[in-house]
């Protein structure tokens, strides 16, 4: 076996070719390629996904037997309260409707939205996002926010190719969103952390915050429309160089179970 | 026929990485199928009759994942390459147990050396472009640990599932290409 074989000499051939490859796509030029392979596969992604994601439900189903006494009674009492609630916001939103009227306000608009299904996610568990079936063909763009029904902020749009996108969770590192506390009304940047969670940081030392107090976006720097929940301070504390507060958010979402999300592509 | 259903196992194989497995996994401990397939691939076709597959495998990877594009395809690339490198100087086969435990000791270190690679990669990237770097890898973690223990439980699958394919379509046993020293 010599090193100069012709079975070595079409080795390094094909390592040369990928590894051009690879300095390409370090500048960019994967994307044509990166979305005709995802242009394909996705029907596949996406029948795979739904199939699986019915059998992991069924399994969970039968797991989770056992709990569903204790949870029934729990979501009736959470329905109660809901009710209550739900008579509360309508007076209020009669309010709101009076108010408007009376200052001459614009009514507030209802954000444009395209649904769609989560096909994938990363296979080596390296980057907190989602491939969802739509893309360009579907007037995405990127940056723009992705919810799911509620008005949970998940995540932003992050690369778009013809009929597929990546959308970045809150949970990954290179997320940043302006947000706010709601109770204060303290501004600060919402940030995940790689594995373990969302954060907000960058908040004011005069800023009075509280666990359980809840996190919306704020708005500012347009892209993201004020007022999507993005979860609940869990606990306070100083950032390391101690000229800020920060606070570990527990997201409203339940990212393990995503199957629809809902892109804001107008608000 | 052979070339077809190879290419269709192929990716049913990556399908299920992407797609399938987020929904029974949790997202640090997705098992390497693609892994488990390149394992197959050289063991039971040899690495140069392998080589196409196992390349489109890494590419359709690399479309899904958060790696530079052709990493994870060099990556399995030269794990296969190593795996013949091996197979050429142990008997693999003499012993059910041996091979067994041979498949598993693969399993786990290639999947940290291809783990490995890709980081690296990243973080090579992410000094280019002066960004900060964000995918610490801790192979000593609980999640990692689960992730080796069913990629090693894939690559038994996968090589089972690809043996009786073999031998029921292409009417052929799974032979160890024999190579000249």
């Amino acid at each position: 076996m010599t090193l100069f074989s012709r079975k070595n000499i079409k080795i390094f051939s094909i390592i040369v070719i990928l590894l051009i490859v690879v300095f390409s796509s370090v500048r960019g030029a994967d994307n044509p390629v990166k979305g005709f392979l995802l242009g394909i596969s996705s029907p596949f992604l996406k029948t795979s996904r739904i199939f699986s994601a019915g059998i992991s439900g069924f399994f969970n189903f039968l797991g989770s037997i056992g709990k569903l006494k204790n949870e029934n009674e729990k979501l009736l009492q959470d329905n109660q309260e809901l009710l209550a609630e739900n008579v509360r916001l309508k007076d209020v939103q009669k309010e709101n409707q009076t108010l408007r009227k009376e200052l001459d306000l614009v009514p507030k608009k209802d954000y444009e939205l395209e649904a769609s299904f989560v096909v994938g996610q990363d296979p080596q568990g390296l980057g907190n996002y989602f491939i969802i079936d739509k893309g360009e063909n579907a007037g995405l763009k990127t940056g723009m926010p992705a919810i799911v029904s509620n008005g949970i902020l998940v995540g932003k749009v992050s690369e778009v190719y013809g009929g597929t996108a990546k959308v970045t969770l809150v949970t990954d590192p290179e997320s940043l969103i302006n947000a706010e506390v709601e109770n204060s009304g303290a501004k600060g940047i919402v940030r995940g952390e790689y594995g373990l969670g969302v954060k907000i940081d960058m908040i004011s030392q005069t800023e009075v915050i509280n666990e359980g107090d809840q996190v919306v976006t704020s708005g500012l720097g347009g892209g993201i429309p004020r007022g999507l929940t993005v979860g609940r301070v869990v606990r306070v504390s100083q950032s390391a160089d101690k000229l800020f507060q920060e606070a570990s958010v527990a997201s409203a979402a339940n990212f393990s179970n995503l199957r629809i999300i809902f892109i804001v592509k107008n608000f | 026929m052979k070339k077809f259903i190879l290419f269709v196992f192929c990716l049913t194989a990556v399908f299920f990485q992407l797609s399938a497995e987020g929904a029974f996994f949790s997202e640090r401990r997705i098992p390497d199928l693609a892994l488990a397939l390149v394992i197959t691939l050289v063991v039971a076709n040899g690495f140069e009759k392998s080589v196409g597959w196992i390349v489109l495998t890494g590419f359709f990877i690399d479309a899904g994942s958060a790696a530079i594009f052709g990493t994870t395809a060099l990556a399995y690339l030269l794990v296969g390459w190593m795996i013949d490198f091996l197979i050429t100087f142990a008997n693999i086969r003499s012993r059910k147990i041996f091979f067994l435990g041979f498949l598993a000791v693969m399993a786990a270190l290639f999947e940290i050396i291809k783990d490995l690679f890709v980081v690296e990669s990243l973080r090579l990237k992410a000094f280019y472009l002066q960004k900060t770097f964000y995918y610490p890898m801790n192979i000593f973690s609980l999640d990692y640990l689960f992730k080796i223990f069913y990629t090693i439980a894939a690559v038994y699958l996968v090589y089972y599932i690809f043996r009786k394919i073999s031998r029921a379509l292409f009417l052929e046993p799974i032979k160890l290409a024999k190579r000249k020293f």
